[in-house]
Order: C-alpha cells, then sequence, then structure tokens
C-alpha cells in the first residue's frame, strides 16, 4: 500500500518521526569507511546518512558529458527531478527499515507558504522551532540536531564539500544562516506559475532551458535562484555546498520539488524527455539511462514517473 | 514502477555495505580525477547576423594569495556560478568569491595560510620571488621554498 507522504509543518507525528529517522541513520554505521571511498584524513565509519550526502557529491562532481562543466548527474539538466526522487524513494525505504514503520512517509516543507510571509517573519516560522528543524546558527543551537560534543550521539556534520569541491572530514555543528543569502524564500505565485509551465524539459537541456524542470530547479529567470536553488541559499550554512544533504531539511526541500513534479505529472501526463534515442551528449539524463547509487542498485527515469503505488501526498495543491 | 532487485525495495545494512563497496572505485575515480585536470573552459557559442561567435573563458581566482581551485562556470546570459557553490548564481565573480569566503570560512583561516587545498597563486609566487631578489641570503631562501609545500598542502593544481 503507497504511504502518504505530509506536511512536516501540519503533522507533528510525521515531524517527530522525521527527526527519530534522521537521527537513527545519522548514528547507523554499517561498514563502509573514508578510507573505502578515498576520504582524505583518517579512516572512519561513515553512517548511513552521510553515505546519502557522499551519493549527492559524486552524482553533482560527475559531469554529463565530462566534456563540460554545467550539467551533472543530478542537476542542470533533466534528470534533475527523477535522480532525487530516486534519492527520496532510498532514503524513504530506510526510515521505514530503521524506525521501523512501514506506513512511513518523507514529510515536506511547503517552503512556498513561508515564502508569503514577511521576510522577518520567515526565520522563526514553525519549521525553525525548538520541536521542529531547529533554529540559524553556526552551529544551530536549538532543536533535535544541536551538537554536543560530549555525546557521541548528538548530531554532527562529519563529511563536507570544501571551496575547491573536494571532500574533507569534519567534526562540528550543524550550520545554517536563515535568510542571509537572499532575502525570502521563493512565494506560492511562483510554484503554482511553475506547474503550468510545458515542456517538460527543452534544448539545451541546461541552466538556460526554457522549461518546467529549468524553471523549478530554480536556474530560470527572472529572480533566480529561484525556487529549489532559492531554498537552498535561504537556508546557507551546510545547505550550500554539494554535500547540502548534511542538513535534514535538504530531503524536506526536495520532498516539495518532488510534490511539484507529482503535480506536474497528474496535470500534463506521465511523460518525460530526452527520448532513450537522444545523442550521447546526453547520456545520464535520457530515458532510460541508468542513475547510479552508493546505496542500492541504480534505478532509470523510466522507473519513477508513475510511484503512485508506492508513495502519494497528503495535497498537489502548490 | 518496472521490476528491480528486492534491495531495491528493502534495503538492509548489509545491501548498504555491499553497494557501497561495489561502488568504492568508482567513487575514489571520481572524487580524484576531478582534479586531475586544468580548469575547464567555458565556452559559449551564439549565431549572429550570420557570424559564428564564440567565446571562451576560464577563472583565475586568488585570496591572499593563493590560488582557488574548483569549476567556474559561465552561463550563456554572462553569470558566474561555480561547483563549490551548487545552486547560487551571481552576476559577477567578486560577489561569487565574497560568497565563498562567507561560506567556507576554514579554507580561508589566517589570512590564507591554512586553506583546504588552496595551491600558491601567481600574485603569492611573484611576490616571494620579489622577497628573495631582495633578501641577501636569498640563495638559500629560495631553495628552501622549491622544496616546500605552501601551508595546508596542494591539493587540486587546477
Amino acid at each position: 500500500m503507497a504511504v502518504t507522504r505530509r506536511d512536516i509543518v501540519q503533522d507533528a507525528a510525521a515531524r517527530d518521526r522525521y527527526i527519530r529517522g534522521v537521527l537513527k541513520l545519522k548514528n547507523e554505521f554499517t561498514g563502509p569507511t573514508t578510507a573505502s571511498l578515498g576520504i582524505p584524513g583518517p579512516s572512519r565509519k561513515i553512517s548511513t546518512w552521510d553515505l546519502f550526502a557522499v551519493w549527492h557529491h559524486v552524482a553533482m562532481m560527475t559531469m554529463t558529458p565530462p566534456t563540460q562543466n554545467s550539467r551533472n548527474a543530478a542537476h542542470r539538466g533533466p534528470v534533475f527531478f527523477p535522480w532525487h526522487r530516486f534519492m527520496l524513494f532510498q532514503l524513504e525505504l530506510n526510515f521505514q527499515r530503521v524506525l521501523p514503520d512501514s506506513t512511513f512517509g518523507l514529510p515536506y516543507w511547503d517552503w512556498a507558504k513561508d515564502g508569503d510571509l514577511p521576510p522577518g517573519q520567515q526565520v522563526t516560522a514553525p519549521i525553525w522551532g525548538a520541536a521542529a528543524l531547529g533554529g540559524t546558527g553556526s552551529p544551530v543551537v536549538t532543536g533535535p540536531f544541536v551538537f554536543d560534543p560530549a555525546d557521541s550521539k548528538s548530531f554532527r556534520v562529519r563529511i563536507v564539500a570544501n571551496v575547491n569541491g573536494q571532500l574533507v572530514q569534519v567534526n562540528r555543528g550543524l550550520r545554517r544562516a536563515l535568510g542571509a543569502g537572499v532575502s525570502g524564500l521563493p512565494r506560492k505565485n511562483e510554484t503554482s506559475d511553475a506547474v503550468t509551465r510545458k515542456p517538460y524539459d527543452a534544448p539545451p537541456w541546461g541552466v538556460t532551458s526554457d522549461s518546467f524542470r529549468n524553471r523549478a530547479e530554480g536556474w530560470q529567470a527572472p529572480g533566480a535562484p529561484a525556487l529549489h536553488n532559492r531554498v537552498h541559499v535561504w537556508v546557507g550554512g551546510d545547505m550550500s555546498p554539494s554535500t547540502s544533504p548534511n542538513d535534514p531539511v535538504f530531503y524536506l526541500n526536495h520532498c516539495n520539488e518532488d510534490r511539484m513534479w507529482e503535480r506536474w505529472l497528474t496535470d500534463h501526463g506521465r511523460s518525460y524527455v530526452p527520448a532513450a534515442s537522444a545523442p550521447a551528449a546526453l547520456a545520464g539524463h535520457r530515458i532510460n539511462d541508468a542513475m547510479a547509487s552508493l546505496v542500492s542498485a541504480p534505478m532509470r527515469p523510466a522507473d519513477v514517473l508513475d510511484m503512485t503505488s508506492v508513495f502519494t501526498y497528503d495535497s498537489l495543491a502548490v | 514502477m518496472s521490476s528491480a532487485p528486492d534491495d531495491l525495495n528493502a534495503p538492509t545494512p548489509e545491501s548498504i555495505a555491499a553497494y557501497a563497496k561495489r561502488h568504492a572505485v568508482n567513487v575514489r575515480k571520481i572524487l580524484t580525477t576531478m582534479h586531475d585536470h586544468p580548469p575547464r573552459e567555458t565556452i559559449r557559442e551564439v549565431e549572429y547576423h550570420g557570424h559564428h561567435i564564440l567565446i571562451g573563458t576560464t577563472y583565475r581566482i586568488e585570496v591572499d594569495g593563493r590560488r582557488v581551485g574548483g569549476e567556474f562556470v559561465v552561463t550563456d546570459n554572462g553569470e558566474v556560478q561555480c561547483h563549490a557553490l551548487p545552486n547560487y548564481t551571481f552576476a559577477s565573480a567578486v560577489d561569487l568569491v565574497k560568497s565563498m569566503v562567507d561560506i567556507f570560512p576554514e579554507d580561508f583561516a589566517d589570512g590564507g595560510h591554512r586553506g583546504h587545498g588552496r595551491s600558491e597563486g601567481d600574485g603569492q609566487r611573484a611576490r616571494r620571488a620579489a622577497k628573495n631578489r631582495r633578501a641577501p641570503s636569498s640563495r638559500s631562501t629560495k631553495r628552501a621554498g622549491a622544496r616546500r609545500a605552501p601551508k595546508g598542502g596542494r591539493h587540486g593544481g587546477h
């Protein structure tokens, strides 16, 4: 039976299960080490939570094709939505395993609802409360993800990308700089407009495409960084580099993006471009190309176009 | 959804470990080779009044005399982006580097003498060469300098 993904601000039970699952996955070590994955520094075990951050970083550093330096295996191209749906799906399964709760569905954060608040109120919206995701700071000092050096089970950041885009080991608290990088969150009129855009994606299949994917990813002017990108920039701190899945709010952002895609698929049909016959320069983004995973078997965009038997959303009103 | 391996739909600690192990070689290759090449040139090409225009751009960015590595991209509308800040876009490379300083404080600590992986830049080399020319014991200083890696190590070379 399909699980239901709910608004984290509206459903305290979903919120609490999410927080509990984050802390469990953060403290689960299945065997991989920094040495085995070639991350410099002393060899340390990597948690399941951190493996997802490494997976995201690796995808981001995989240029598609390798002759250019913009479009990568998960972003700046058509595979943006399928790749992140695949990642969310794998994370959701792991939450279900460790909680254990087969009915668990990842919650989403309807950030555009907060974006309609005055900027001063956005940083104190309920999602940043001590009972929810905690607040801002370097490190964050409220909420369930506060770093306590004396408590080995407390939330901590262990692997980050540095200014050169290289992975390095750290042992510190989570960082956020809410509202510092950009003045406000995306607004409802932007999300409702984005889901009306057609086609799904278009040449040049990148950050200048006039398409639903590019608008929702947040490259398309006006207002760039917009939508998904703007949320990353607005949260700031550990949401800034390619290891942004370190911050639990990463998945809430992407679950909301996935909700937008589900709305688009519902309204416009479960279609995807580019086709399997598209040129090799689009390898990694075509409908039958494999999306690699660090924690599971691969999937293809074709596999994730209809996942209504796996999960649904409590609302597709964006 | 199409049919798939069972562990795709029901991961276990063992399956996660096995997949991480299976992909380790490729991950190590990606993490190391991404820094084994010089900065890629961004190529912009447009047709205009029957003419083919090509603009190639690379950046040399130094902070406190040390080169900042990584990849920098110019979009068709002239905005500047980089891999280190994958969700950001800037009208100016100066603003981009200011954001880097804000977001990666450890990499710019001690006035550029402790950064992760930043190599000595042309500006710093030029200043060191000028200083050596002025110093009476320049010969020994130069030899030591030639052998010594910059503080903070050299990781990128790109």
